[in-house]
C-alpha cells in the first residue's frame, strides 16, 4: 500500500483490541490505529476521519457490532468492514453476509486478517 | 498394529494407580480383558489416530481392526465430524480436558448397530473423553457405553406410568393445565386442548395468560377454588370453576389447574333463584290480590244493591261509575296474577275476530293518530279455547308494544289465520318500527326485562303473553331485526266451527232465573260475607250464612241445602276446598261453588276437585253467580 | 484480604474477554449439536470472597441450584462451576431437547443432559484460558450436583480454601428463551497469581515489537487473538 494504512478497531476488550493491532502489526508495515471501546465511538470517529477498514467487535454493551455496521454501510457504501466475532451463529454470519460486511471469528487468526486486508 | 503391541508399549499408562499386589496382571491379560469388555474402547494418539479399537467396537460398528487402527475418526465415521466427540478428542488432546458425551443430548455419535443377530437397532451410547499418555505424548482414551437396555428400560416405565396417569387424565372432561411458578404452561390435557381449541405443542412454554387472560402467575391459584370467566375456542365466555393442585418435582414447583366448565350449573342456579324470586313474588302479588278482589268484591256487590234499590237515574250512573271503578280494579288484579300465572283461566270458545275488534276499539285511543291498524282475516271465522279477558289483554299489550317501537309513527298488521292441520289459530301483530338487536330479542320475554325507561312500562308486558297463552295450551314467538320492525305470533288451540256454533248458540240465550234455593254460604270477610248475602238473598234464595268449614260441615248435616257457596280461603286450617271435598264425601251430589280471590288452590287438590266444584272468581257480578250457580245446579 | 485476590483492570478486562469467546465458542458449539441459534454472553466478571459468591447465587433466598463442576489443574488449579437455578436448568434442557417432552420426561434427563451443556462451555472455558496462556490445563470428568448454594460450596470448595472466587454471570439464549446462571472459577491463591503472571506474560508479548514478519510473537495470537 503506498501511503499508512489506517484501520479502526472497535471492541469493548482492551485485551481483544490489543491482540488484533499485534495482528494487524505483523501484516502490515506501519499501520495507523483508532481504537474506540463501543459502538458509538466508532461511528463518531468515522464520522471524523477516513479509514481503510474497521474491525468490529460483536459482542459489545450498548449497539452490537452488526448494527454499527449496519451504520457504517449505510453512510460509507465502500467501506472495509470486519465483523470479530466468536459467535460463529449462522444467523449472524449470513447477516454479516448481506452487509458486504467480511466475517473473522475469535480467537483471531492471522491468515483470515491477512485475507481480509489483502481483499480490502 | 496387531493388538499385542499396544501391550508392548510401556508408554501406555493407563492409570495413574495400577492394581498393586504381589503379582500385577501382565500386559497380555490386561488386554484380553478389554478384548473381552461389554463396551467400546478407543485409544487415539496424539494426532488423533486409532491406536487401539476392541472387539466391542469392531462388532457393533461393522469396522474391523486392521481397517480401524491407523485412521483417524473423522475418515472412518463423517458423520462425527458434525457432533460434539471430535471436538471433545481434540481438547483431550490439545489441551487435556475430558467430555461426557450423553446419549440424550447428542442424537448419533457413533453409527453402531446392535448386531445380535435379532434385531438390528443402533445403539443407545453415552461416551467418555479422556486424556491418556500414549507413547510419551497425550492422546486420548475414547470409553463408549451402551446405554440401550437402561434407555429402553426408562421408555417403559415412562410408558407404564404415562398409561396409567393418561388414562385417568386423557378420559377427563374438565380441562386440566400445569403451570410452573412462574405461570408458564408445561402441559394441558386433550379436553383442555378440545375447550381451548389450542395443541399442547403449540401452547408449550407460553404464558398461561394466553388461556386465562386474569393469570398472572401461578399465585392467582393458591386461594383454593376460583371462577372466573374464560373464552373457549367458539369464542364462547364460559364460567369455569378452578381448583389446584400445588406439586413439586426436582425442586420446580408446579401447578396442575383444574378447570370445569360450570356455565350450566350456574345458569341452572340463577333460573332456580329467578324462579324463586318469581315464585315469592308470585305469592305475595297473590295475597295482595286476595285481599284487594275481596274489596272489590265488597264494592261491588254493594253497589249493585245500591242500584236496584235507586230510583234516581242520576244516582244510579254514580253508582254505575263506581261499579266500573272496581271493574278496572278487577282487570288490575287480574295483570298482575296474571304475570305470576296465577290467575284461573275461564277458558271459552271465542270468535278471535270480534275479540280483536273489540279489543282495538279499547286500545283506538291510546294507540294515537300517528299509528294505523290493519286487521287481516285468512280463510273463515276462527274460533278459538280461551279465557277472554286474558286474550283482550294479550292483544292490548302486544299493541301496545307495537305502538312503543313506532315512536313516530307507523302501521300495525293484525294477520288472523289458522294453521294447516286446523289445530290453531294464529295471531300475529306486525309493526313497522325500530326491531330488537338479536341480544334484546332474545331477553324480550323475560320478566322484567324492559327497554323502556322507567316508569313507562313494567317489563311485564311479553312475559304476561307467552304466559297465558303458554297456559292456554298455546305457544308464542318473537321475530324482530333491527330496522325491520318486529312480529309477534301467538298460537291458540283452535275450536272447530260446529262445536263453536253450539256454544255461541246457547250463550245467546238469556236463562231464565233460577228458582229459589236454599243455599249455604261460608265467608270469613264479613263484608264479603253480608254482600253476597244479599246479592243471593235478592234473587230470591234462602241464604244461610257461616264463618268457617266446621260450622258448614256441622250445618250442612243438621239442615238441607241444595247449594254450598264457599270462599276458597277460610280460617281455622280447613280451606274451601277441603270443605268442598268433606261436604262431597258426606253429601254425594251437593253442588259446590268455590269463591276464589285468586288461584289459591293446591294444585294437587284442585286436580281432585275441578270435575265438580264450579269456581267464581272474585269480584264478581250477579250475572256471574247466576251463571255459575245455574252450571253447578244444572251439572248435578 | 490482600491485594492480590483482586484483579486490576487490564486482568479483569482480558479475563473477561477470553471467557466470551469461550462461551460464544461452546454456544456454537451447542448450536450445531442441537440445530437451534444459541446466544452466550459473560457480561461482567468480578473476584468475590466465597460468602458472597454465595450470595449472589441463591439471589437472595437459598433455592434449589443445580451445578456442574469439574476439577481441573495445571499451572493454576481448581474448580470450575457452571450453576444454575433448578427451574432455568429445567428450561434449558427442555430448550435442548425440544418442546416434544414433558416436563416430567424432561427432568428425569435433566442431570445427564446439564452434565453435557455443564460440561461443554466449562471445557470451553478451560481450554480457552489454557490456550491463550500457552499451557495445559487438565481437567476431570464433569459432576453434577443439587441443593441450595451452600451445599454445593461445600461439597465443590475446600474450607480450607484460602484463594478467591472468580465469578461471572453467563446469560443464555436458546429458542428465544432466555436462561440466566453462573459461572464459578474456584482458583487456589496461588493459582491467582499464575493466572496474573499468565496474564502480564501474554500483554507483554502484545506489546513488544515484532521480529520482523515473522509469525506471533507467542501461541497466545496465533490461538487466542
Amino acid at each position: 500500500m503506498p501511503s499508512q494504512t489506517r484501520i479502526l478497531l472497535v471492541d469493548d476488550s482492551k485485551l481483544a483490541r490489543m491482540a488484533m493491532r499485534a495482528v494487524v502489526s505483523d501484516i502490515l508495515d506501519d499501520p495507523s490505529f483508532q481504537e474506540a471501546a463501543d459502538a458509538t465511538t466508532a461511528l463518531d470517529l468515522i464520522e471524523r476521519d477516513r479509514f481503510d477498514a474497521v474491525f468490529m467487535d460483536y459482542n459489545m454493551p450498548g449497539v452490537d457490532g452488526l448494527s454499527a455496521a449496519a451504520t457504517i454501510r449505510a453512510r460509507h457504501p465502500a467501506a472495509s468492514i470486519a465483523l470479530v466475532t466468536a459467535m460463529a451463529q449462522d444467523s449472524i454470519i449470513a447477516e454479516a453476509g448481506r452487509l458486504s460486511v467480511a466475517f473473522i471469528s475469535k480467537p483471531v487468526r492471522r491468515q483470515d486478517v491477512a485475507s481480509f486486508l489483502n481483499a480490502g | 498394529m496387531p493388538p499385542g503391541d499396544l501391550g508392548a508399549d510401556t508408554a501406555f499408562d493407563p492409570a495413574p494407580d495400577l492394581p498393586e499386589g504381589p503379582t500385577p496382571p501382565s500386559a497380555a491379560v490386561l488386554l484380553r480383558c478389554l478384548e473381552g469388555l461389554d463396551m467400546g474402547v478407543v485409544i487415539v494418539d496424539a494426532r488423533a489416530a486409532i491406536l487401539y479399537w476392541n472387539h466391542w467396537m469392531s462388532r457393533h460398528s461393522g469396522v474391523p481392526r486392521r481397517s480401524a487402527v491407523g485412521a483417524r475418526l473423522e475418515a472412518l465415521f463423517p458423520s462425527i465430524a458434525q457432533g460434539r466427540l471430535a471436538g471433545a478428542v481434540e481438547d483431550a488432546i490439545a489441551t487435556g480436558l475430558s467430555a461426557y458425551i450423553s446419549n440424550s443430548v447428542n442424537a448419533s455419535l457413533f453409527p453402531l448397530l446392535r448386531n445380535d443377530g435379532i434385531v438390528d437397532e443402533p445403539v443407545a451410547q453415552s461416551i467418555v473423553v479422556r486424556p491418556v499418555q500414549v507413547n510419551g505424548a497425550t492422546g486420548c482414551l475414547i470409553q463408549v457405553f451402551d446405554e440401550s437396555a437402561s434407555v429402553a428400560r426408562e421408555r417403559k416405565l415412562r410408558e407404564q406410568r404415562n398409561a396409567r396417569y393418561h388414562a385417568v387424565i386423557e378420559a377427563a372432561q374438565d380441562s386440566f393445565v400445569t403451570i410452573d411458578e412462574s405461570g408458564i404452561i408445561q402441559w394441558i390435557n386433550p379436553a383442555a386442548e378440545r375447550k381451548f381449541g389450542r395443541r399442547l405443542d403449540d401452547l408449550l412454554g407460553s404464558h398461561v395468560s394466553l388461556l386465562l387472560p386474569a393469570a398472572c402467575d401461578a399465585s392467582a391459584f393458591d386461594g383454593g377454588l376460583t371462577e372466573m370467566t374464560l373464552v373457549d375456542v367458539a369464542g364462547r365466555a364460559f364460567d369455569a370453576e378452578i381448583s389446584t393442585s400445588h406439586w413439586t418435582s426436582n425442586g420446580v414447583r408446579c401447578h396442575t389447574l383444574f378447570i370445569r366448565d360450570v356455565t350450566e350449573r350456574n345458569q341452572a342456579a340463577e333460573e332456580l333463584r329467578q324462579s324463586q324470586r318469581m315464585q315469592s313474588l308470585g305469592k305475595l302479588v297473590g295475597g295482595i290480590a286476595h285481599e284487594f278482589n275481596n274489596l272489590l268484591m265488597v264494592i261491588r256487590a254493594n253497589v249493585e244493591l245500591l242500584k236496584s234499590d235507586l230510583g234516581d237515574a242520576e244516582l244510579r250512573d254514580f253508582a254505575d261509575e263506581i261499579a266500573q271503578a272496581a271493574n278496572r280494579g278487577a282487570t288490575l288484579t287480574n295483570g298482575l296474577l296474571s304475570f305470576a300465572r296465577k290467575q284461573p283461566l275461564r277458558p271459552e270458545t271465542l270468535a278471535l275476530a270480534d275479540v280483536v275488534e273489540q279489543t282495538l276499539r279499547l286500545a283506538a285511543p291510546t294507540l294515537g293518530a300517528l299509528v294505523s291498524c290493519k286487521v287481516e282475516q285468512e280463510g273463515g271465522t276462527l274460533h278459538v279455547e280461551a279465557d277472554r279477558t286474558q286474550l283482550q289483554n294479550a292483544i292490548l299489550n302486544l299493541l301496545f308494544n307495537a305502538r312503543d317501537a313506532m315512536p313516530l309513527g307507523g302501521s300495525i298488521r293484525i294477520v288472523l289465520a289458522s294453521d294447516e292441520e286446523e289445530r290453531f289459530c294464529r295471531i300475529r301483530v306486525a309493526d313497522t318500527g325500530l326491531g330488537m338487536p338479536p341480544d334484546v330479542l332474545e331477553r324480550a320475554c323475560e320478566p322484567f326485562f324492559s327497554t323502556k325507561d322507567a316508569g313507562r312500562g313494567t317489563g311485564l308486558g311479553l312475559s304476561m303473553v307467552m304466559g297465558f297463552v303458554r297456559q292456554s295450551g298455546g305457544r308464542f314467538e318473537l321475530e324482530s331485526e333491527p330496522g325491520r320492525g318486529t312480529a309477534a305470533t301467538a298460537w291458540l288451540p283452535r275450536v272447530r266451527a260446529a262445536a263453536a256454533a253450539r256454544e255461541g248458540g246457547a250463550e245467546e240465550d238469556t236463562p231464565p232465573p233460577l228458582p229459589p234455593r236454599r243455599i249455604l254460604l261460608v265467608e270469613d270477610d264479613p263484608q264479603v260475607r253480608s254482600a253476597v248475602q244479599a246479592m243471593l238473598g235478592g234473587a230470591g234464595h234462602a241464604v244461610t250464612a257461616v264463618e268457617d268449614g266446621f260450622e258448614a260441615l256441622e250445618l250442612l248435616d243438621a239442615e238441607g241445602f241444595d247449594l254450598l257457596v264457599s270462599d276458597v280461603v277460610l280460617p281455622r286450617g280447613m280451606s274451601g276446598a277441603l270443605l268442598a271435598r268433606e261436604a262431597r264425601l258426606a253429601f254425594p251430589g251437593l253442588p259446590v261453588v268455590l269463591m276464589s280471590g285468586y288461584n289459591e288452590l293446591d294444585p294437587a287438590m284442585t286436580a281432585a276437585i275441578t270435575e265438580s266444584v264450579d269456581i267464581l272468581r272474585k269480584p264478581f257480578s250477579r250475572p256471574d253467580l247466576e251463571r255459575v250457580m245455574r252450571a253447578a245446579l244444572v251439572a248435578r | 484480604m490482600s491485594e492480590e485476590l483482586v484483579l486490576d483492570e487490564f486482568e479483569t478486562d482480558a479475563v473477561g474477554e477470553l471467557l466470551n469467546v469461550a462461551v460464544s465458542r461452546s454456544a456454537v458449539a451447542l448450536s450445531r449439536m442441537i440445530g437451534q441459534t444459541v446466544a452466550m454472553s459473560v457480561p461482567v466478571v468480578r473476584m468475590l470472597p466465597r460468602d458472597e459468591a454465595l450470595r449472589t447465587i441463591e439471589g437472595g433466598r437459598p433455592s434449589s441450584l443445580i451445578a456442574v463442576g469439574e476439577q481441573f489443574s495445571g499451572p493454576f488449579s481448581g474448580s470450575a462451576l457452571l450453576v444454575f437455578p433448578e427451574l432455568r436448568s429445567l428450561r434449558l434442557v427442555q430448550a435442548i431437547v425440544g418442546d416434544g417432552m414433558s416436563l416430567e420426561d424432561i427432568a428425569e434427563l435433566a442431570e445427564e443432559a446439564m452434565t453435557e451443556v455443564g460440561n461443554i462451555i466449562l471445557n470451553s472455558c478451560l481450554s480457552g484460558m489454557a490456550n491463550m496462556l500457552g499451557c495445559r490445563i487438565e481437567a476431570t470428568l464433569p459432576s453434577c450436583y443439587q441443593g441450595t448454594g451452600e451445599q454445593i460450596f461445600r461439597r465443590t470448595i475446600r474450607d480450607s480454601h484460602d484463594g478467591s472466587i472468580l465469578f461471572m454471570s453467563i446469560d443464555f439464549s436458546i429458542r428465544n428463551r432466555d436462561v440466566g446462571g453462573y459461572i464459578v472459577l474456584i482458583l487456589d491463591l496461588n493459582a491467582i497469581n499464575n493466572l496474573r503472571e499468565a496474564l502480564a506474560g501474554y500483554a507483554a508479548g502484545l506489546m513488544e515489537p515484532k521480529p520482523g514478519n515473522g509469525n506471533a510473537n507467542n501461541g497466545g495470537v496465533n490461538a487466542a487473538g
